[in-house]
């Protein structure tokens, strides 16, 4: 019943209340936290790293402290990494030396984008072998506590005890986020989400390109797996095993724009629809540019992300015209695109790929931009442009 | 000139201070005093020349021998009228009233109307004996009233004009006779107190006898009729009882018996009016409803907007708010109280009511000489709207679908053999109902696991098998058994589940014995649920409180597949004592058991009434009480909760007063004071700890938890009169609890400080009826969140609340209005009503929503103005 009202309550929510959207990324935000590999044997370290992003701060940096918590063995959700008693004082996470001060059970992982977490080897060793309970397993806890300040790992204590001061009364931003990691002796090994492609209007969006698209033009978005993403396993219930397959779920955000779904689920029928800045409360931005972020996550905890630049075109805006395309005889080297109004050139595509990295290179005159690893042949060049829509060149180019 | 006198007399209830103060008219009245002996007053002289008439209103109150022993004018026709009547009607005689089948004093109500007739010159009526033996009846018929068929009893029928006049009253059937009314063109009239007069010419055929019905007009319809009956003598200090009339007509309650309790002291607002039984600041669980004792598992459909029983078909309600006698328990709160009634014995009558919301039918009819039964049901169709009103909502229906849209139903069925004049009665009533909700969810990606889809089903079905009957003189006897099959079931997805079928029997059989020698009465009995159920369920464990739950349930799903009986065994006694004619006193206990527990408990309970005089009375009572904690929650399951709690328990007391101002308008005011322990706590996780290779034991709820209420309730109220009845209910409470396993102390949930209702209804001419009800209720409580985390498993926030229920959200104010109007035919009448809820369209605050990472908030606020138009036909 407490499903039933809170699902109620969210779709209350889901009214026009004013709320900024949750889609919507406009300071600083924790969009996913990915642990490879996704899930741990007892003795197995686990490489945690964040996506960490505050577009209210372009030119600083974000401090991201990382913290574990000792497993329980009984998973019954023993731990100070999930007490909301302690996590409302973001001043039980200062760490004073070698973990000291830090409440009991949780220990520093480390500073900044990426950390390590290791699970004790006998975790499971209060039970006996063949127990169940080690292969349903428990969960080990992670706490990223992420500052809107820049903080160095060689801070002193008097310069960690003022940013956290400055934390606790809210006058610099901060966000905690809760990771759980599954730990067990199963052999049947999670793995994280594969991205396979941005599907746009049902249609797959080039790689590695811009998302173009005019001001408050709404596109059908949905993300292609590959079948292997979606993988089978054994669930462990109260009356036995159930064999079930994983299903993904999709978080859609941006900067800027509007989506009708915050997530929806692969392969599931439900899709969402983004409509692009330039709506009233949602101007386009100075540099027509910004960013989507999706954020896959599987039903076990394995997560993946994918960053989809977009620019806003305008249809009054000059057409690049590419009069030629010269492939470097070193892959080292970018491929050089000529020609008039290449300002304006946004992406140039090798097939459904684009340059990586392409821009206007001041100093020679060209677009440049480097080629990704593709298969040997021969693939038409495209290109998309701020005047908007793909224009095709009419030229080529041979991968060796 | 020659004056005629017209008489006509009706029966009141007697007021029970009244009857008590007589020693002896308690209980049921069985049989109707009969005029026997009727002087005719004379006609003031004085009004004679004045050429007006007039009726004078009068309370006649009879004695056990039938005299009049007082008479007083309630409905002055002015100062001779009044004394003229006077003298006439204290040299009456009836036949003795019966109460409970013994003869005893009532009171009636008597009107008697003077008819100005101006002397018209006698003319010898032509052939008057011609064909007509002496004392012969040769014009008989029947009084209906028109549109309910029901019988006029009382009514006076005046054949002829001047001194010629004949006149014959109506019996309890409605049915007149006369003899030697003369051949030819006959004026005839009707009249009755609560009739309008009833004129037509009829043609008396000489050596025939002539037979009529007449179907007389109510001056006003669908108001406040009282019914012909003996009031029982209130047993229990603290209750307040209310009429069918009163039910149906208070505006926004649909005419729900069970919404109007909702509008009595002690009884806190819902959010968003859902039809939560919260009596003095206590949980829902902690009150019970019963139906002729039968408990009744749910008590309203969705949404709150009808309960589960007509409403119909009720004789009466009763709410107790706490202090409750020992006849009564597994419950520490409030407890509800209906009668149903006998179904009608005479004729067949029933209604259909069509609304917005649902149609239900109710047919009733006599079956042979004592027998009747009475037959009804309601079918919502929210099924059918809701799709529409989804469509009116932006987004809704996007994001919300229905496999089974909320759908109720509900059935009533009753067979009573019933014979007059008797206490004894049989009856079976068989009743129940179906609340079906099936949703599923477009988009499953809501869930952190993918699940798309929520249902819950609640159906009950009882059989219930009453008899009362008077084993001796001084010995009655009263049984309940009732058999129940109840089907609950709860689902989110396909893996997290609660279904569990019960089939409890419940029996309760009770015996009074009278003892007058010693004015003293004494009740005792057995109070026996059974409760076999089978439980299949698989859900996470529960969620503590100092712990953010893992956002994936299936990776620590739990289940239980069981059967249990639960026996639950109780015996009472009550001794209704009156050690001094003022003073009544109860004092009672009863003794219960649980079986899955394991543990019985004793509950004393005592009260007293004292009637200091005819006006004025004082009250008080303290008692014990314990409920068993609430297991359908599983609190009392191995692997949901723990099977070794406690009951919970709740020590009461009341001091209050009530004073009669008038014969209409009353005022009960209450002080109480709640004191509660053992209660069911859940308990905190053992976060922070460091030793977490130690094995430990996954205790869910303790037996640890304490609380306390306290406060002052009034009501003052005018009961139904003519063209009006109405209250005002002020509640004044506060009630607090531990919280974390006892060491924070605040709110209660459902603390409501403030409660104030205004109820007013009022009958306007050509049968209309227009009624108000205004509340003012402090706003509910919520607990402030004073931060948030996000899960990075699932993407979504998780509030950090701060201290427990200590914001209060604003006021709640609102004003319902109802109107009421009748259309009248011969044998059946039509009733069209409008019930606006929120009349002045004021967004009440409801609930706190907030954005997704608790940064922002917003009041959502309950239904705009929602105006219910309905059509009700019945016969």
């Amino acid at each position: 019943m407490k499903r039933a009202l809170g699902v109620t309550l969210l779709l209350a929510s889901a009214c026009d209340n004013g709320f900024p959207p949750e889609t919507l990324v406009d300071s600083l935000r924790v969009l996913s936290v990915r642990s490879t590999p996704a899930d741990l044997v007892p003795g197995e370290s686990a490489s945690l790293e964040g996506l960490v992003l505050d577009p209210s701060r372009p030119d600083a940096g974000t401090a991201v402290l990382w913290l574990g918590c000792e497993p329980d063995p009984y998973n019954q959700n023993r731990s100070a990494c999930s007490d909301p008693a302690l996590l409302q004082d973001p001043g039980s996470f200062t760490p004073q030396g070698a973990d000291g001060g830090l409440p009991a059970g949780m220990s520093l992982l480390g500073f900044g984008a990426k950390a390590t977490l290791t699970t004790p080897k006998t975790l499971f060793d209060v039970f006996p072998q063949g127990d169940p309970r080690r292969v349903s397993g428990t969960v080990a806890q992670v706490l990223a506590f992420a500052v809107a300040a820049e903080v160095k790992p060689t801070a002193t204590r008097a310069e960690l005890d003022d940013l956290f001061a400055r934390v606790k009364s809210k006058e610099v931003p901060s966000l905690i986020t809760l990771f759980r990691l599954h730990v067990s002796e199963s052999p049947e090994r999670n793995t994280n989400p594969i991205f396979q492609h941005l599907l746009v209007d049902g249609a797959a969006w080039p790689d590695g390109a811009h998302l173009v698209v005019e001001a408050q033009q709404q596109l059908t978005l949905d993300v292609e797996a590959p079948d292997a993403a979606f993988e089978p396993y054994t669930n462990v219930t109260p009356d036995g095993v159930e064999q079930k397959t994983e299903r993904l779920m999709a978080a859609w955000f941006s900067t800027g724009g509007r989506f009708t779904e915050p997530r929806t689920a692969l392969r599931e029928g439900v899709k969402t629809v983004f409509t692009s800045p330039g709506g009233k409360g949602d101007p386009v931005p100075g540099t027509r540019e910004g960013s989507l972020w999706i954020v896959l996550r599987d039903t076990r905890g394995g997560q993946a992300w994918q960053q989809v630049p977009f620019v806003v075109c305008a249809k009054g805006l000059p057409t690049p015209n590419v009069t030629d395309v010269r492939a470097p005889s070193n892959p080292a080297f970018p491929v050089a695109i000529d020609g008039q109004h290449l300002e304006y050139l946004v992406d140039v595509l090798v097939g459904e790929t684009a340059l990586v990295g392409g821009g206007l290179n001041a100093a020679t005159g060209f677009w440049e931009g480097k080629l990704p690893p593709l298969p040997k042949g021969t693939y038409p060049v495209d290109f998309l442009s701020r005047s908007c829509g793909r224009h095709s060149t009419g030229l080529s180019i041979t991968v060796p | 000139m020659t004056p005629r006198v017209a008489l006509a007399f009706f029966v009141l209830a007697p007021p029970a201070a009244w009857a008590q103060a007589d020693g002896g008219a308690t209980g049921v009245l069985t049989k109707v005093p009969q005029l026997l002996e009727q002087v005719e007053a004379e006609f003031p002289a004085s009004m004679l020349d004045a050429g007006t008439g007039g009726t004078v209103g009068m309370e006649l109150d009879v004695g056990p021998d039938g005299k009049v022993m007082d008479a007083r004018v309630v409905e002055s026709a002015g100062l001779d009228f009044d004394q003229a009547a006077l003298f006439a009607v204290r040299r009456f005689v009836f036949s003795p009233a019966e109460v409970d089948g013994q003869p005893a004093a009532v009171r009636l109500r008597y009107s008697y109307t003077f008819f100005f007739k101006p002397v018209v010159e006698e003319k010898p009526i032509e052939a008057l004996d011609a064909g007509i033996a002496p004392g012969l009846v040769n014009f008989s018929g029947r009084l209906l009233e028109r549109g309910t068929r029901e019988p006029v009893a009382g009514a006076q029928v005046v054949v002829g004009e001047g001194e010629a006049a004949l006149v014959a009253v109506s019996d309890e059937q409605g049915r007149f006779e006369l003899t030697d009314v003369p051949p030819g063109t006959r004026r005839v009239v009707v009249v009755s107190p609560d009739h309008l007069k009833y004129e037509v010419t009829e043609d008396v055929a000489p050596g025939r006898r002539t037979e009529v019905t007449y179907y007389v007009r109510r001056r006003l319809y669908g108001g406040y009729e009282t019914v012909v009956r003996g009031q029982k003598e209130k047993k229990e200090v603290a209750q307040v009882t209310l009429s069918r009339e009163e039910i149906r007509l208070i505006p926004g309650t649909n005419g729900d018996a069970f919404r109007v309790v909702q509008n009595l002291p002690g009884v806190a607002r819902s959010p968003y009016g859902l039809g939560f039984l919260v009596v003095r600041g206590g949980k829902p669980w902690d009150s019970k409803t019963f139906i002729d004792e039968a408990a009744v598992p749910v008590l309203f459909h969705f949404g709150g907007l009808f309960s589960t029983y007509n409403s119909n078909l009720l004789e009466d309600l009763s709410f107790q708010a706490g202090n409750f006698d020992a006849d009564f328990g597994r419950a520490i709160g409030g407890l509800v109280k209906a009668t149903v009634r006998t179904p009608s014995q005479s004729g067949v009558h029933g209604y259909v009511d069509v609304n917005l919301v649902d149609a239900s039918a109710l047919v009733e009819a006599p079956l042979g000489k004592d027998w009747s039964f009475a037959l009804s049901a309601r079918r919502s169709y929210i099924d059918v709207d809701l799709p529409a009103i989804l469509g009116l909502i932006p987004g809704a229906k996007d994001a919300i679908s229905f496999s089974v849209a909320p759908r109720y139903f509900d059935y009533q069925a009753r067979v009573e053999w019933r014979p007059k004049g008797t206490k004894t009665r049989f009856f079976v009533n068989l009743f129940g109902s179906s609340d079906v909700l099936v949703a599923a969810l477009p988009n499953p990606a809501l869930d952190p696991e993918g699940r798309g889809s929520f249902g819950t089903s609640i159906w009950y079905n009882r059989l219930l098998l009453g008899y009362d009957t008077p084993l001796s003189a001084r010995v009655d006897f009263r049984t309940r058994t009732t058999f129940g099959f109840d089907d609950v079931s709860f689902n989110v997805g396909e893996d997290l589940y609660a279904k569990s079928k019960q089939f409890p029997v419940q029996s309760r059989n009770t015996f009074t014995l009278d003892l007058p020698e010693v004015r003293s009465k004494l009740e005792a009995g057995v109070d026996w649920y059974t409760l076999p159920y089978v439980v299949d369920a698989q859900s996470p464990q529960i969620i503590k409180l100092n712990q953010i739950p893992d956002p994936f349930a299936s990776r620590r799903e739990q289940s239980e597949h069981s059967q249990t009986t639960m026996h639950q065994p109780a015996v009472f006694a009550n001794a209704i004592l009156k050690p001094v004619e003022p003073v009544r006193v109860v004092a009672g206990a009863r003794v219960d058991w649980n079986s899955v527990m394991q543990k019985a408990w004793v509950d004393p309970r005592l009260s007293a009434h004292w009637q200091l005089n005819e006006r004025l009375a004082l009250k008080g009572a303290a008692g014990l009480y314990h409920q068993p904690p609430d297991y359908r929650q599983g609190q009392l399951s191995a692997t949901f909760g723990n099977p070794d709690l406690k009951p919970e328990g709740a020590r009461q007391y009341m001091l209050g007063a009530e004073a009669r101002f008038t014969d209409a308008i009353s005022l009960d005011v209450q002080f109480y004071y709640k004191d509660l322990f053992d209660q069911t706590r859940a308990t905190l996780g053992e976060n922070g700890t460091s030793n977490l290779s130690a094995a430990f034991e996954d205790v869910r709820y303790k037996s640890i938890g304490k609380g306390r209420g306290y406060g002052a309730e009034l009501l003052l109220r005018h009961a139904l009169t003519k063209n009006f009845f109405g209250w005002i209910s002020y509640s004044l409470s506060r009630t607090e609890r531990d919280y974390a396993e006892g060491t924070k102390w605040g709110r209660a949930p459902f603390d409501q400080p403030h409660n104030l209702i205004v109820v007013a209804s009022y009958k306007l001419p050509y049968d209309f009826i227009a009624g108000v009800r205004f509340r003012y209720v402090s706003g509910a409580l919520t607990t402030p969140y004073v931060g948030a985390i996000q899960d990075a498993n699932t993407g979504f926030y998780f509030p950090l609340p701060g201290e427990f229920f200590s914001r209060r959200l604003p006021d709640f104010l609102q004003l319902d209005v109802r109107l009421d109007k009748r259309f009248v035919y011969k044998d059946w009448m039509l009733a069209v009503y409008l019930d606006v809820q929120n009349a002045t369209n004021r967004g009440n605050v409801e609930a706190v929503v907030y954005s997704f990472d608790y940064t922002h908030q917003a009041y959502l606020t309950g239904l705009p103005i929602l105006p219910v138009l309905g059509v009700r036909g019945e016969w």
